[in-house]
């Protein structure tokens, strides 16, 4: 049991002690209402089937898992911001759980897309022989 | 009649395109499709997905094919540009599907195992 339980508890340090990462309000409005700024799995236990809202996980109990690791991921609109997310993380070496396996954290720049549609008025389909 | 996971008698693979999943079941033997029909519904399918909210869910049957398409909408958080998920195309969404529980009459069950 304690096994599950244990990666739990360095969920709660990174997000008590991190809870500036936001999205922007005006992109929050056209994405699915509850989407969390901040994601966690527990890799071993439930990880690619969860929602980012982290409903699956909260609904998913203490198993007999053994072998499983944590994963945080955040998106931010300020560089800083999700830098300190990495640093919190880095923290559990010093006051984390024993035998996490080690601190791994990657920043990478986003660009997010959405579908939608345009007047068909508005698309100019056409093409042009260049020599 | 046995209670068996979905992947005994279907396999599955999963699309995107934005924030929509498309998933297909096909029946590993053309006489395992009618228990597809029967019990692989939209219904089923939304509740295997509510964690994730989904916003519609339609099937569509290909009788002739042995298989069915499901098109998910508003389940992959953004689609593979907004998704914080490793599996940020949710390719992995027709094993969570595959999971279902269906009941299998036995004489079908027996040529699968």
């Amino acid at each position: 049991m304690w096994c599950v339980e244990r990666p739990r508890l360095p969920i709660e340090v990174v997000s008590e002690s991190c809870p500036i990462v936001s999205i922007d309000p005006g992109f929050k409005q056209l994405i699915e209402k509850g989407t969390s700024a901040i994601r966690v799995d527990l890799i071993g236990t439930v990880s690619v089937f969860a929602d980012d809202a982290g409903r699956l996980l909260a609904a998913t109990p203490a198993g007999t898992a053994r072998d499983v690791r944590v994963r945080v991921a955040a998106r931010s609109r300020d560089r800083n911001e999700a830098e300190r997310l990495a640093r919190e993380v880095t923290a559990l070496y010093c006051c984390g759980p024993a035998g996490g396996g080690g601190v791994r954290t990657a920043l990478r720049p986003r660009l997010e897309t959405l579908s939608c549609y345009v007047p068909r008025d508005a698309v100019e389909a056409g093409w042009e022989m260049v020599q | 009649m046995t209670a068996v996971a979905l992947h005994r008698i279907a396999h599955g693979r999963t699309g995107d395109k934005g924030d929509r999943s498309n998933i297909s079941v096909i029946a590993l033997r053309p006489e395992l499709y009618d228990v597809l029909a029967a019990q692989v519904t939209e219904e089923r399918v939304a509740a295997a997905f509510a964690h994730r909210r989904p916003t519609s869910v339609k099937r569509y049957l290909l009788p002739r094919l042995g298989a069915m398409n499901f098109v998910i909408d508003g389940v992959l958080d953004g689609g593979v540009n907004g998704s914080l998920n490793l599996d940020t195309h949710g390719k992995a969404l027709a094993f969570l599907l595959l999971e279902m529980t269906v009941e299998v009459p036995d004489p079908l069950l027996g040529e699968t195992a």
